[in-house]
């Protein structure tokens, strides 16, 4: 039978030959790119095609029945090979679903396979009965196989049923589902496979002598289409991929100085690969040396055990969310560990799988040093001190500021800076921050107002706040130092409280001092009612007595009384330790009061006083009782100097209006103030007389000041000294 | 004789009400507001008595004592005041003050020193009238009759008084009739007394 060489035994290795080619081809492609598995299917699918194609040739030259059995037999070997490399290529190439049903044709393939080595003469015959030959043109004569079918040619038939189905099922997703650039190669490879599949069924079901077999050959063509236009695609591609490399190649040159002079790490990992590459700074960080292999656990051999976690999971995140951020400690060989902080890219490919990660690291063993630094500065400020971002929350609380508020640190972490101001200031707080962020600087804040903190209890705290703006890590934060101002605040109370005592008593010695005087004074209208009264008497008991010039006498009897006890009622108001009280006065009314409780004193003196009262003055606001004191204290030393004088023994006295402000001046002759004194007379505990505490010009400045006005002294030709005091006129508030 | 009580007090209502006291016992009283004011109104030849507030403006109480006497001015003065002062007070006295009262004053106290400062007044005015009149009726006697008149004191007799004089008794009897008669005393002994007037004369300072 063999001795001539028909077209047949051309034909059929031929077209093995060219599947085993195109196999080879695209079995070396997916050796370079292990990634394109649908080479890899597509090869295993020609290899499995140029076998089946040499089987067949030895089919249709078979001698005997059994060995047309024997091949048949052996067949399905490839078949099943080509059945399931189909199934991978469309899996993987189009991911049409419906994996199951792939599963299953795949899985009943297999079965067949088992079976068709288990019983029988084959599968497809339980019996090859005999052979027949038939006749094609050119002469040849090809024989194929006569007997009937098996019943378990059901299993490999319902596979192709259901590798058909699969494929319809995935024609139609992708057709529907995907973009134009899919729908041909889709058509092509399915509509291609599809027809495969058919003719493999009719084979089994009609006996139709092997002619289906060449029509492999069609199935090849469709998925070498799919591939080549692939290929032909991909040589436009290489073209613009050349000239984009040359863009990155400079690129990547830019940033290997940038990053040779920054000290950055720069690496690739290919994730496919497992494959890790970097420049010579990043082996230096990593601690890999170029002997140590690639892979990723090479590289990150010499992560701290502590910090092998957080970078696993960094990796991990980066692969799903394509931003890598990580910071670890690595360990040199000698034990020392530093920070390294590293940030990367994801590229992924056009299936949105992780391709390759690109990144840069650096070392911030330095940077986290002054993180801990800083850390350790707030911790460690004498006073409360809470962190605040550019947002107004909290960072960073040390244990003053946890003391003081009454609140853990974790509570207020992320927390607005608002929640420790109490609410009613909450507004102001938030603006104040915002136009503090414009223009940040050092500095302590509400200068003009009290400031309050509120603690977790809900108690306000009187505080002190300092601003400190600081840059950390191209962030702007701030640093709030707080003070706790309850107790300075309770003994600026009882300051005042004493100086208000002090004022009182020093009120009060004066008034002492003049208490001979002022009995003088009540004296006048007492000794007018006696003498009225006995006048009265003794005119009655004459018995000359008129209504009218009784009526007269009890009426001056009245009068004196009401004098003395305005006399009474002056002095008391003096001597009692009234609370300041500012209201709007007439300083000449007030000079008017202190004149007259310093009459007597002055006529036993013998001191005579002039006046300079200009009628109209503005009014000023002012407590009435102080400023009487102040006048009091002024006058009484205009007297005790002019006393010791020999001069004219006379007192001035004169207000004025200069620009907004009132004057009083207290003039005399006396022996006058050396002019290294001037200023000195109105510090406390000086005094040049001898029974005097020395408080009492202390006390008028304090006076004058809380009056908002200025007091001081000035020397009088030839001798005498002048002292002076201004207070603001007082505006009328709109 | 007509006297009158003069109040300074630089207090109104003291002023008025002193006034009321004294017109309420029957007293003349004119009131002055400072030293000034009395001055003005002071008339020497009524005897007058004065009740004077010690602390007053410009001129103070003890400073119008020291005008009087300068002056001359004899006027019993009662010293009112508020002030108890030691000091104050013996000076005033020093000065010749009929008394110093402190005040609220009681009336019985006042009026009492007031009645004494009259008295004082009245006496004193009534020397002075007496001197006057003295000196008014001496000027009436010739020059031989002023020669006469220290004769008569030495209480001889007219005999022996006319041979001191070498005149005749009889010449000398009409000589003491007439002075005795011009001088309008009726025996040597009122002659004595009108001497005495002449003789007494205000302590001067």
């Amino acid at each position: 039978m063999m001795g001539r060489v028909g077209w047949v035994d051309l034909a059929w290795p031929m077209i093995a030959s060219a599947s085993l080619t195109l196999a080879l081809i695209q079995g070396a492609i997916w050796l370079r790119d292990r990634r394109a598995e649908a080479k890899l299917a597509f090869a295993v699918g020609a290899v499995s095609i140029a076998i089946l194609m040499l089987m067949e040739l030895s089919l249709l030259r078979a001698g005997t029945p059994e060995q047309a059995a024997f091949i048949v037999r052996w067949m399905h070997v490839p078949v099943a090979a080509l059945v399931l490399s189909l199934i991978c290529f469309v899996h993987v190439s189009f991911h049409p679903g419906h994996a199951y049903v792939a599963l299953a044709a795949g899985g009943l393939r297999i079965a067949g396979l088992v079976l068709a080595f288990l019983g029988g003469a084959n599968l497809n015959y339980p019996e090859m009965e005999r052979l027949g030959h038939a006749h094609w043109w050119g002469g040849e004569i090809i024989a194929y196989p006569i007997g009937n079918a098996s019943a378990w040619l059901l299993v490999p038939q319902t596979s192709n049923v259901l590798l058909g189905t699969y494929l319809l099922l995935g024609f139609y997703g992708t057709v529907r589902n995907g973009d134009a650039t899919r729908r041909r190669p889709a058509t092509v490879v399915f509509g291609g496979w599809l027809m495969f599949v058919i003719v493999m069924m009719a084979f089994n079901l009609f006996e139709i002598p092997f002619i289906g077999i060449p029509g492999f050959a069609f199935i090849i063509l469709a998925m070498s289409y799919q591939l080549w236009s692939d290929d032909l695609n991909s040589a436009l591609f290489r073209k613009e991929l050349r000239e984009g490399q040359n863009r990155i190649a400079s690129s990547e040159r830019d940033l290997d100085l940038a990053v040779d002079t920054g000290a950055l790490g720069s690496w690739t990992y290919d994730v496919f690969d497992d494959r890790m590459s970097g420049n010579p700074r990043a082996r230096e960080l990593y601690g890999v040396g170029l002997e140590q292999g690639a892979s990723l656990a090479a590289w990150l051999g010499n992560v701290h055990p502590e910090d092998r976690e957080t970078a696993d999971r960094a990796l991990a995140n980066a692969l799903q969310s394509g931003r890598y951020e990580a910071e670890f400690r690595v360990v040199s060989p000698n034990g020392m560990a530093r920070w390294v902080a590293a940030r990367g890219r994801v590229e992924f490919d056009e299936r949105g799988r992780a391709g390759s990660l690109r990144g840069v690291s650096f070392e911030m063993t330095a940077r986290h040093d002054a993180e801990e630094r800083f850390r350790w500065l707030v911790d460690t400020v004498p006073t409360p001190a809470v962190l605040v971002d550019q947002q107004g929350r909290i960072c960073r609380l040390n244990a003053g500021a946890e003391a003081l508020f009454g609140y853990q640190s974790e509570q207020l972490l992320g927390h607005l800076i608002e929640d420790l101001v109490p609410a009613r200031f909450r507004g102001g707080h938030v603006v104040f921050r915002a136009a503090f962020g414009l223009a940040p600087m050092a500095r302590p804040m509400g200068q003009r107002r009290d400031l309050y903190g509120l603690s977790a209890n809900g108690s306000e705290i009187p505080v002190e706040v300092r601003l400190n703006p600081i840059r950390f890590d191209d962030n702007a934060y701030v640093l709030v130092t707080i003070n706790d101002l309850s107790e300075r605040k309770r003994i600026d109370r009882e300051a005042m409280l004493q100086r208000e005592q002090v004022t009182h008593l020093s009120r009060v010695s004066m008034l002492g001092e003049l208490s001979a005087s002022l009995a003088h004074e009540l004296n006048q209208p007492l000794s007018a009612i006696l003498s009225n009264a006995q006048a009265g008497q003794r005119i009655l008991k004459k018995g000359s007595a008129e209504p009218v010039l009784m009526q007269s006498i009890l009426a001056d009897i009245v009068e004196n009384d009401r004098r003395a006890g305005e006399i009474i009622r002056h002095l008391r108001s003096m001597l009692r330790k009234e609370h300041v009280e500012f209201c709007p006065l007439d300083i000449n009314s007030v000079v008017g009061d202190a004149l007259r409780l310093v009459r007597s004193d002055m006529l036993s003196r013998d001191i005579s006083m002039e006046t300079a009262l200009p009628e109209n003055l503005p009014q000023v606001s002012g407590d009435r009782v102080q400023l009487q004191q102040v006048l009091l204290n002024l006058l009484i030393n205009a007297f005790d100097a002019t006393e010791e004088t020999r001069g004219p023994k006379i007192v001035k006295v004169s207000t004025c209006l200069s620009a907004r402000w009132i004057i009083v001046a207290v003039e005399d002759r006396g022996v006058g103030i050396r002019a290294s004194m001037l200023d000195h007379i109105f510090t406390p505990f000086e005094t040049t007389k001898g029974n005097g505490l020395g408080l009492g010009l202390t006390v008028c400045r304090a006076i004058v000041q809380s009056h908002r006005g200025k007091i001081w002294a000035e020397s009088v030709i030839p001798t005498g000294a002048r002292f002076c005091f201004q207070i603001p006129v007082w505006v009328n508030p709109p | 004789m007509t006297h009158v009580v003069h109040i300074v007090d630089d207090d109104n209502q003291v002023l008025k009400s002193l006034a009321r006291l004294l017109s309420s016992e029957g007293l003349e009283v004119v009131s002055s507001k400072s030293a000034e004011e009395f001055l003005e109104k002071f008339d020497s030849s009524v005897p007058s008595c004065l009740i004077l507030d010690l602390a007053m403006p410009q001129v103070g109480g003890l400073e119008l004592q020291q005008l009087l006497a300068a002056r001359g001015v004899s006027l019993p003065i009662v010293f009112l005041t508020g002030r108890g002062d030691v000091h104050t007070s013996v000076q005033a006295m020093k000065e010749g003050a009929i008394d110093f009262l402190t005040k609220p004053v009681d009336a019985q106290d006042l009026l009492a020193a007031v009645r004494r400062g009259i008295v004082m007044a009245c006496a004193a005015h009534e020397d002075v009238l007496q001197r006057a009149r003295a000196e008014r009726l001496l000027a009436t006697l010739t020059p031989r009759e002023h020669e006469v008149l220290p004769h008569l004191f030495t209480g001889r007799l007219n005999k022996q008084i006319a041979a001191d004089l070498g005149i005749v008794e009889k010449t000398m009897k009409v000589h003491r009739s007439r002075i005795l008669h011009k001088l309008q005393v009726r025996s040597v002994a009122e002659l004595f007394r009108l001497a005495g007037h002449l003789a007494t004369r205000p302590p001067r300072r």
